[in-house]
């Protein structure tokens, strides 16, 4: 059950920071991984995606977003592509959602549970791309009944209108500097 | 199973076209009504939707909609706001999910198994709102592995950023009649 906003429990999902989409990723690198380390600092769960398929060629029968990219155009599970970005900061004890394989990072994957355990009220949206994994996961999470979070300047690329659209009807947008504001106050207490 | 889109299975999805948003749904209830009309000729079943709360105030505890939207703006079941328009062509052997209660029409409804005893393979949606209802359950369908198509003229209001993103990333965005076309086709067969 969501609480009331004055005791939210946040958690930050930092979705597909991987080389595949680094010419997005690499610009907001910076950003997430200074407010990775105030969540940390404030006791906030920070969970990760790595979005991959084991196999493209076969999944293009089962799957509508491999036959959308084309085999050639998604990424292969184990590859360079696939691996996250050697600079983001992810420790050892943070858990890696793997098994992602579409859009919305709820579906198929041990977010909902991981976040539910915790007691998770609150879900900070990060990394990439912002119109399609993070508005996707955006809207899913708001429809799961989790406040949205959504950091204007920690996903990528810049997207105006999802930036518009989440403000209008699905949670709260802030700079990563605003969000880590918050952090480092619930830090203190 | 998806198929190829050769033989697509199509569903036809109405989205609360009600009193609350006449100012939205009226300017695309003739294209939707005779849209309508091409999907039953067809034999395409045709879903509508009626997105309504039994009792707002205390939804305000439990759904973040609600909570967002706020008690008074939110549709209470059964008001005037919550019915569907008068104009709209509802048949009476067709389904009306008034069960919903987010923007998502898949979320806590009968949707999903409407369209898999149906061997449904792609969603066409119409209704409103665009960049609330419409795309979220768009966004929603694609993940859950059914093609989409988007109408145009059929969703409301006009989003030309909604339009974008659904066809870079999630379905065919059509005009109504070019998708009468497509279902004119089908009847013809």
């Amino acid at each position: 059950m969501p609480r009331g906003l004055s005791s939210s429990k946040f958690a930050l999902l930092v979705i597909d920071m991987q080389n595949n989409f680094a010419s997005v990723a690499k610009p907001i690198l910076s950003e997430v991984n200074a407010t990775i380390v105030s969540a940390r600092r404030a006791g906030i769960p920070v969970i990760f995606t790595q979005h991959g398929h084991p196999d493209p060629e076969n999944e293009e029968k089962t799957s509508v977003l491999v036959r959308w990219w084309g085999a050639s155009g998604s990424i292969r599970k184990g590859s360079f592509d696939w691996k996250l970005l050697s600079g983001l900061d992810v420790a050892p004890n943070e858990t890696v959602l793997d098994e992602k394989n579409t859009y919305d990072a709820f579906h198929g994957t041990r977010l909902k549970s991981l976040l539910d355990e915790r007691n998770v009220d609150t879900l900070i949206i990060s990394g990439v791309m912002t119109q399609l994994c993070c508005e996707t996961t955006a809207r899913s999470a708001f429809v799961q009944n989790y406040n949205v979070i959504f950091l204007s300047d920690g996903t990528g690329p810049p997207c105006e209108a999802t930036l518009k659209t989440i403000a209008f009807g699905f949670g709260r947008v802030l700079t990563c500097a605003e969000m880590r504001e918050k952090l480092d106050k619930t830090a203190k207490d």
